[in-house]
């Protein structure tokens, strides 16, 4: 029985344990459409995708409600092989190339086309020898639409980034039987002009028959590009759209939505705007995945000031950049004084401290115990905790123990006490000892990167008011990145949305939803409202 | 300007073989042997030795590094030759059956190596190596408790009384072992040997233009270079050198097979995989191969041929030290294809063949230049010791920069 | 489930019949001594009596039953009392003997040394100082008490005479000296007594008499039940705690000592053997914390800490500066190489971050080829350290009390029966712990070991990573230096060319058998995992020697050791992802 659509999903529901990550999703592709997959992080999108390619991630964790229909019929897809066999191809976003292969190499990568002969008789296929010349022929054919028309012969090793993007197009373009391609961000590489190309051979594939799943961010490529639009929002399907019946603000609207209430009571109170604390000026950060492209920024004393955007837009090189854990430049002062940037300890001595977003691998000492960790900066950037013996200044164990006790109970961390390996915590109360280690250090400025990030709802409650706290009473700045637009609009005074490496906006905590939405796509809201007034206007 | 570069990069790409070259050029000049003996001495050890070098390449192409496990496919081997001795099968029937008894326990060692370096990935090498010291521990086991002990040995020779397990030496020079077994079968003077290769290769070459597999420029490349080799043969002077030289056909043709094999395979969809395993495991597993089964068959490969290799190499000396043989055999082979411009990500035929010429060059002249240089033949001995390891230290650094390098590089054209 | 059932089952039984033997044995042991047992010797020894006689006559035994007079007895015994009483006197004196001239025997065996090694011979790794014998003479009591030993036996041959006719004067002299060692050795326990007449008479034992003779070997067998009832109880958590090689190797040493009882080895020893060993080795192993300490993982590098230990040691015997002043001075000298040279090697590990594994090790093996070659050709002038003849230094070179040779070893080190304190020895390994342990405290330590835990972590706090590395690698390689030196005094030999290449796996696997892991550990681990692995080693050679007589298994367990459990660190740490 064959059915208008290529691809139905129906009613998907999948949990990791408690955690319900996807709630009755639906889906359904046209042949030769192709179909934009827009939401936050977290929404549910990548799960989605996991389950259409049968990922281990996903029968190990005891598979998922729902069916999924491929041509009408029950598709049973089992491993990414299965997917494969089946005509979904994926292009990703990281590219799986091998450099020192040649192109028509890497698109007949693992398909090879090969003759039999005598020995492979005996030993089987593996053993058959490559036909080449049919290989490139394939390999130009599926070159050839894709738009490109570099020699087929050449090695992957040295091509611009944008040619490796088309490359693997053209792979999956040459997979017989594709019916259905997903672009997961493909243009998040690419230039300007690279992308616009891109969008054109999406379409020209679309015309041919296959069905596309586009995942992106940029809301105006969705608009060049796509047929249809499906939101979602929280692991829920918020709409499926025709993108002819719909515009920019109302997509940026329905991906955001108002999440519930505020996590954390806090009386609202003036923006403080008197003095600078942070002054940022065109900073740049080499940080691989979260590059940061000339922000400017001014923080004000004693307020929070929240950082949020879409994962992959810079945020995060932002507190990286400035402590100097990666590569940055740039003009940076605190409190007036210029900071030399690119070094972690001149920025530690000058009272700015940080709360890593990766407490695993940068925050923790996971092998070490509680106080160990909490001490460990003050130790060594202070020079606090020591007793001098002689030539020796050896760690004083008595005054760690106190300190670490203190903190302890200041945080409500819960433990069997300040020895335990910190490895052993949960995931809520090691970030309390990544911000104990860091109030050790009586810090002037606190960058706080994405505090929440895996921990459970009741932790995530208890950290946020522990910060509006230290900002309340010790009259702390504080920086806080966060993914999380709720808990931003939480505590924040002010929130700055990064897209692309740059400053979009500083928005409100209570500004429309909408604004949100255009600003994590990289369109700056007021702008936005003022062409679609000029627009009207022309009407 | 651009040339110098060009001579630059070059220089800097294959320092190692050059530095060689050097090594070897001022080695000749003080060591006093006449280019004569040296020739027949090369020749002799490339017979022995090119086979297991030429057995390091798959696992390389596959990222595994050089296999220095391969002193277990040595030891395989001379379990199958101790059991050839003591049946009593000599001669080249008795190298047959050792041979083939090598395949299975070999197959089986390599099927261990391979399940245990699957777990130490990135760590192949210096895992290959304290596996090798492991199975040599085991080896001892067996060959000093279980042989001649538990399981009695009849052969004359395999077990001295008195002392505790098979003897020291085991002699393949009796009508019971199998020395010249492969070379013995068909020796030629240097003269009509190069003669014969040429013409085959010449005609070999013709077979394939007229199939069609290769253009005509290649032949002619061929004939004329294989011409020029004869001709220059008859000066009396260049005849002169290669006067000692006794070709041992059947093993330069053993050899040689294993060089197609190695070009054939990496032709066929098994050899895509390994190439494909070698340089990203986790492109290669996204695109649905096995990588570990791949990485697995490499190594059984690489075993077994290292096994083949050893018995080469016994057959050619007549005997070999039970509990010792085996133990260089990594090292020194490892050594010879860095010597020829490979590196542990990287290796072919050519370079293994060369290395293994300049090693052995260097292996037979250093002790005498050693002692004409310093008065102490020991300190030659020492030195292509030293040699040996000091390359294969230099190819892990060069290897382990480049990485780094590359990495550093890759950032700055990000930026 | 059910497998927990079983384990548990068998453990009651082990435990029900470990209770048993405990019984049987501690009821049995205290008879060797009391009525019973004397008793017991007492028949075997007139059988043996009565068949060495007989041998002597050339007549065929007599039937012991029939011969066995209270008369033939009361003869033997005071033949025993004599015999005992002149030994023990003799014995005494030729003591004292050897006490006053021990000095003497020791000054010209040196002599004789340096002879040698002018005349180009190697000096035999083992040897033991003699005391000429030959200028001895018995004092007057010792005389007194052989005459009387002398008419005590002339009786007793009279009575054996009785019984066998053509037993004369002549056959009986010469069978006298079979008797004396037959019926008295130094140190006679009832189980050498028993073996020996058993051996000689060749009767047939009784089973009392035979749980009486092992009732020590039945309750170390109760006692390996026990220990083999716990390891039921707690494999479990005994695994989960210590990882299975630990468990593996501890049962194994535990084991060894068991079979070492067994085969009526001295175990104490054999202990005091292993104490030494590890004493000498645990610097070296020492020197492998402060490398994965800080990041390198197992300094495979050793050797160059070891070659520039050794070089300290050489020149103090070219300047030939005795005792104590030339043991600091190789240790000065030897660290202050091994700091330049560290200090080199740690740049170049800086710069191969995440593969100094291999890299390590072949360095390693450069060096101390390189180093062959320096060997060779260095200008040593002293004799002690070149061959005479030829070139270049000598293989080993022996220490002597000119030199620093058991200098820690000796230092008030004392007895505790047969196990020797080497309390210099114990002291230094102590002491060489603890700076570590201190170290590991300071605030330079501190910050090492977060570089080496978590090098992102000691990044964010501003620590300067690759001077940490460089920091640690010294340390490791001067450790290494003093390490060498520490082994080789004990040892009393210098062992040059190729020798110092294994050493860094040994000290590698010494430490990961004690419970680090390539990334992890502490000083803890150096001092079980030195003991342990010395400990095997030690207890394995005699033990492997009794059951397979003239073997080199000791050398192959210490390969499959130390290799095997270096082979278990890398699966644990490398990368087991599919891809």
């Amino acid at each position: 029985m064959h059915s208008e659509y290529v691809l139905e999903m129906q009613n998907i529901t999948k949990r990791y344990g408690e955690n319900t990550v996807l709630s009755d999703v639906s889906l359904s592709i046209k042949p030769g459409e192709i179909h934009a997959l827009l939401g936050e992080n977290g929404a549910g999108k990548s799960t989605l995708m996991n389950i259409l390619f049968g990922m281990p991630v996903i029968h190990d964790t005891g598979g998922f409600e729902g069916k999924v229909l491929l041509d009408g019929e029950e598709a049973g897809i089992f491993s990414p092989h299965d997917a494969m066999m089946k005509g979904i191809g994926m292009v990703h976003q990281e590219f799986m190339l091998l450099p020192g292969f040649t192109i028509t190499e890497n698109i007949k990568l693992n398909r090879e086309i090969s003759n039999p002969h005598f020995f492979s008789r005996i030993f089987g296929k593996n053993l058959e020898s490559l036909d080449m010349k049919v290989m490139s022929s394939d390999a130009r054919k599926a070159l050839d639409s894709v738009g490109m028309n570099i020699d087929e012969y050449t090695m992957v090793h040295g091509l611009p980034v944008g040619y490796m993007q088309f490359v693997e197009i053209a792979r999956e373009i040459d997979k017989s039987g594709v019916k259905l391609l997903v672009f997961d961000e493909p243009t998040a590489v690419l230039t300007e002009s690279e992308a616009t190309q891109l969008i054109s051979v999406m379409k020209k594939i679309a015309e041919s028959g296959i069905a596309v799943i586009f995942i992106t961010h940029r809301l105006d490529e969705v608009m060049a590009a796509s047929d249809s639009i499906t939101i979602l929002r929280d692991g829920k399907l918020v709409s499926t759209l025709r993108t002819s019946e719909t515009n920019i603000v109302e997509m940026a609207e329905r991906m955001i939505g108002r999440k519930g209430e505020s996590m954390v009571d806090l009386e609202k109170r003036e923006n403080p705007h008197e003095t600078v604390a942070l002054h940022i000026k065109d900073l740049r950060v080499e940080m691989p995945g979260e590059r940061v492209n000339g922000l400017d920024l001014d923080v004000y004393e004693g307020e929070i000031l929240g950082i949020g955007g879409l994962a992959g837009q810079g945020k995060l090189g932002i507190p990286n950049g400035i402590m100097g854990l990666y590569e940055a430049e740039g003009e940076v002062a605190l409190f007036g004084e210029p900071l030399k940037i690119g070094d972690t300890s001149a920025a530690l001595r000058a009272g700015i401290a940080m709360v890593s977003e990766d407490r695993k691998r940068v925050g923790l000492l996971l092998d070490q115990a509680i106080e160990d960790n909490i001490v460990f900066n003050a130790m060594q950037v202070r020079g606090e905790f020591l007793r001098k013996i002689g030539p020796f200044s050896l760690k004083n164990s008595k005054e760690i123990k106190e300190t670490a006790k203190q903190m302890i109970k200041d945080l409500d961390i819960r433990c069997t006490g300040p020895l335990q390996l910190s490895g052993t915590l949960s995931g809520g109360n090691q970030q309390k000892v990544c911000i104990a280690r860091a109030l050790c250090m009586n810090p002037r400025f606190l960058f706080v990167s994405e505090p929440t990030r895996g921990i459970d709802i009741g932790a995530k409650k208890l950290v946020l008011e522990t910060l509006a706290k230290l900002n309340r009473e010790r009259g702390m700045t504080i920086v806080m990145v966060s993914s999380e637009l709720q808990e931003l609009r939480s505590i924040s005074d002010r929130i700055a949305i990064v897209s692309e490496g740059k400053l979009v906006d500083i928005l409100a905590p209570d500004a429309a939803d909408a604004d949100y939405g255009l600003a994590m796509s990289g369109i700056n809201p007021s702008e936005q409202r003022r062409k679609e007034a000029a627009g009207h206007d022309e009407q | 300007m651009r040339k110098e570069f060009d001579f630059r990069s070059i220089l800097r790409n294959n320092a190692v073989t050059i530095m060689f070259v050097v090594l070897c050029i001022i080695c000749l000049c003080y060591s006093g042997q006449t280019v004569a003996y040296v020739m027949f001495e090369l020749f002799g050890r490339l017979s022995r030795n090119a086979f297991l070098v030429l057995a390091l390449i798959l696992p390389i192409v596959a990222g595994m590094g050089i296999n220095f496990a391969m002193t277990i496919g040595a030891m395989a081997a001379q379990i199958a030759a101790l059991w050839v001795v003591e049946w009593g099968v000599g001669g080249l029937g008795g190298f047959g059956v050792a041979a083939l008894m090598t395949v299975p326990i070999a197959a089986f060692f390599g099927f261990l190596i391979g399940k245990l370096q699957n777990k130490m990935k990135g760590q192949e090498m210096i895992g290959g190596l304290i596996l090798g010291y492991f199975a040599n521990g085991l080896y001892q086991l067996l060959f000093l408790f279980v042989f001649g002990n538990l399981i009695p040995l009849k052969a004359p020779g395999l077990v001295i009384k008195g002392s505790t397990g098979v003897a020291n030496t085991i002699d393949l020079s009796t009508e019971r072992g199998f020395k010249y077994a492969l070379d013995g079968i068909w020796r030629l003077p240097f003269g009509t040997a190069l003669y014969i290769v040429c013409g085959a290769l010449v005609v070999a070459m013709a077979v394939m233009f007229i199939l069609k597999k290769i253009k005509l420029n290649k032949l002619i490349i061929t004939a004329v270079a294989a011409a020029a080799a004869c001709l220059l043969y008859q000066i009396p002077a260049v005849a002169k050198l290669f006067s000692m030289v006794n070709i041992p056909m059947v093993t330069f043709m053993v050899v040689g097979l294993l060089c197609l094999f190695n070009v054939g395979i990496m032709k066929t969809r098994l050899g895509q995989q390994f190439r494909a395993v070698g340089q990203n495991r986790t492109v290669a597993n996204a695109s649905g191969i096995n990588v570990d089964r791949t990485r697995l068959i490499a190594v059984m490969i690489s075993t077994v041929l290292a096994g083949w290799g050893q018995l080469i190499f016994v057959q050619n000396m007549g005997s070999f030290q039970t509990y010792g043989a085996h133990e260089q055999v990594g090292l020194y082979a490892g050594a010879a294809i860095l010597v020829g411009g490979a590196s542990i990500r990287k290796a072919n035929n050519k370079q293994a063949i060369l290395g293994c010429i300049l090693f052995h060059l260097l292996f037979i002249m250093a002790p005498s230049a050693g002692k004409n240089l310093f008065g102490d033949a020991a300190i030659g001995e020492y030195f292509r010791v030293f040699i040996s390891y000091g390359v294969i230290a230099l190819a892990l650094v060069m290897h382990a920069w480049s990485g780094i390098q590359k990495r550093k590089k890759a950032k700055a054209a990000a930026e | 489930m059910t497998n927990n059932k079983i384990r548990k089952m068998l453990a009651i039984v082990a435990c029900v019949l470990a209770l048993v033997l405990f019984a049987v044995g501690l009821i049995n042991l205290p008879k060797r001594g009391s009525e019973s047992g004397l008793k017991v010797l007492e028949n075997y020894r007139i059988q043996a009596i009565l068949k060495h006689a007989a041998d002597a006559a050339g007549e065929t035994p007599a039937a012991y039953a029939e011969k066995d007079t209270p008369a033939l007895r009361t003869v033997t015994a005071s033949y025993m009392d004599a015999l005992s009483e002149f030994e023990r006197l003799d014995n005494e004196a030729r003591e004292r003997y050897r006490e006053e001239h021990y000095a003497e025997a020791e000054a010209a065996l040196e002599e004789k040394h340096r002879k040698m090694s002018e005349a180009g011979q190697d000096i035999p790794d083992n040897y033991t100082v003699e005391v000429d014998m030959s200028g001895y003479e018995a004092p007057a009591e010792v005389k007194a008490a052989e005459v009387k030993e002398g008419e005590a036996y002339d009786v007793l041959r009279n009575a054996l005479a009785a019984i066998y006719p053509s037993l004369d004067a002549e056959k009986g002299e010469a069978m006298r000296d079979g008797f004396r060692k037959m019926l008295y050795q130094p140190d006679d326990g009832f189980a050498e007594q028993y073996d020996r007449y058993r051996e000689v008479s060749g009767a047939k034992g009784t089973f009392s008499a035979f749980l009486i003779r092992h009732a020590d070997d039945i309750v170390f067998a109760g006692f390996a039940l026990l220990v083999v009832a716990a390891m039921l109880l707690y494999s479990e958590w005994l695994v989960k705690k210590l990882g299975i090689p630990r468990v593996i190797i501890g049962l194994f040493f535990i084991l060894l000592c068991f079979m070492t009882l067994w085969c009526d080895l001295s175990l104490p020893t054999l202990l005091s053997n292993t104490v030494v060993r590890m004493g000498m080795n645990a610097v070296m192993v020492l020197a492998m914390v402060p490398g994965i300490q800080c990041g390198i993982s197992l300094n495979l590098g050793l050797p160059i800490g070891l070659v520039a230990g050794l070089i300290g040691g050489l020149l103090t015997i070219e300047f030939g500066i005795p005792g104590w002043g030339g043991f600091l001075f190789a240790i000065a000298v030897g660290v202050a190489i091994a700091a330049v040279c560290g200090y080199l090697y740690a740049q170049l590990l800086n710069r191969l971050k995440g593969e100094e594994m291999s890299v390590t090790t072949y360095v390693g093996f450069s060096i101390v080829s390189l180093m062959c070659i320096a060997w060779l050709v260095l200008p040593f002038t002293s004799l002690k350290l070149r061959w005479p003849l030829g070139t270049g230094l000598r293989n080993t070179i022996g220490l002597d009390s000119g030199n620093f040779r058991h200098i820690l070893n000796n230092f008030a080190s004392f007895k505790i029966g047969k196990f020797v304190v080497p309390t210099g020895l114990l002291l230094f390994m102590i002491l060489s712990c603890f700076l570590v342990w201190l170290f590991s405290r300071s605030k330079t330590g501190v910050a090492m070991q977060a570089v080496g835990n978590n090098p992102r972590f000691a990044e964010a706090a501003g620590i300067n990573v690759n001077k940490m590395r460089i920091i640690g690698t010294v340390l490791s390689t001067v450790l290494g230096a003093v390490g060498i030196l520490v082994y080789s005094q004990s040892y009393g030999f210098m062992q040059l060319y190729t020798a110092p290449r294994q050493m860094g796996f040994i000290a590698a696997s010494a430490i990961l058998i004690g419970g680090a892991t390539t990334s992890r550990c502490k000083i803890s681990h150096v001092l079980i995992g030195t003991f342990l692995f010395q400990g095997v080693l030690t207890l394995g050679m005699p033990v492997a020697n009794v059951l397979v007589p003239g073997s080199t298994i000791s050398e192959t367990l210490r390969i499959l050791i130390s290799n095997g459990i270096i082979l278990y660190a890398l699966t644990k740490s490398g990368g087991a992802s599919r891809a």
